[in-house]
């Protein structure tokens, strides 16, 4: 019994569940990719605040000084770092830095 | 019992169920003003709450009957959900009105929306955050 359930809780490590994702407008121009990623690992399920995800918007508008970033797919997850004692929740944004002039389609 | 002591070391924490990004124009977020506006209700954990008053029950018969109670309440909390129940789920419906207020000149960028609980023993506050940028008038 102990060996099985050694088992399923090695099997439950790495387990990854998506909680959210969101995209807006894909623009004509993707030739500047930009990423920004705010996660956290919580202990025991105890966390005081999320403002973590806060930094989100400046990291993309740091990679894209004299632009807009537009097609943003934004994802939202809560994975496993080891049973019943930590997990971690990330939220990851993927976009592309379009110049001023470009477009939408 | 245990369910109690996990409610009690959980006081007060903050879940996160999702976040969303708008387009960031890095203009507007630069020289525009950062703004949040958050908009709450009351979230009622009915089992948390049963669990509570079964506690405070004095009779076996008396806790028979708060299950009871609470098996009939969780036939109607089937389905997919963040977070607890609460009373009126359009809470959130103002957002827009707040963010035309907060903003009047229309030039918002970076928006992001928070759905999150805030979980305290039997209730929790269940937010709606809204994090954007404000640019200078038009």
């Amino acid at each position: 019994m102990k060996a099985l359930m050694m088992v399923f809780a090695l099997s439950t490590v790495g387990c990854t569940h998506m909680r959210s994702l969101s995209v807006t407008t894909i623009p004509q121009d993707r030739s500047q990719p930009v990423e920004a990623v705010a996660d956290r690992v919580i202990f025991f399920g105890i966390n005081a605040s999320n403002e973590y995800v806060d930094v989100l918007v400046d990291r993309l508008a740091e990679q894209c000084p004299k632009g807009k970033v537009s097609g943003l797919l934004t994802r939202t997850e809560r994975s496993l770092v080891f049973p019943l004692v930590a997990h971690r929740v990330s939220v990851r944004a993927q976009g592309f830095c379009v110049a001023e002039s470009a477009g939408a389609e | 019992m245990f369910s109690m002591m996990f409610a009690l070391v959980v006081s007060g924490c903050m879940t996160v169920h999702s976040v969303q990004l708008g387009d960031v124009d890095s203009t507007v977020v630069r020289e525009g003003e950062r703004f949040e506006i958050k908009l709450s209700a009351i979230g009622f954990n009915t089992e948390e709450i049963a669990e509570l008053v079964k506690i405070a029950a004095s009779s076996r018969q008396a806790q028979k009957r708060v299950e009871s109670v609470e098996d009939t309440v969780a036939m109607f909390q089937q389905g997919p959900r963040t977070g607890d129940t609460v009373v009126d789920p359009r809470f959130s419906d103002r957002m827009r009105d707040e963010l035309r207020k907060r903003c009047p000149s229309g030039r918002v960028s970076g928006l992001m929306t928070i759905r999150e609980t805030a979980d305290y023993p039997g209730l929790s506050g269940e937010i709606v955050k809204l994090i954007g940028y404000c640019g200078g008038d038009q």
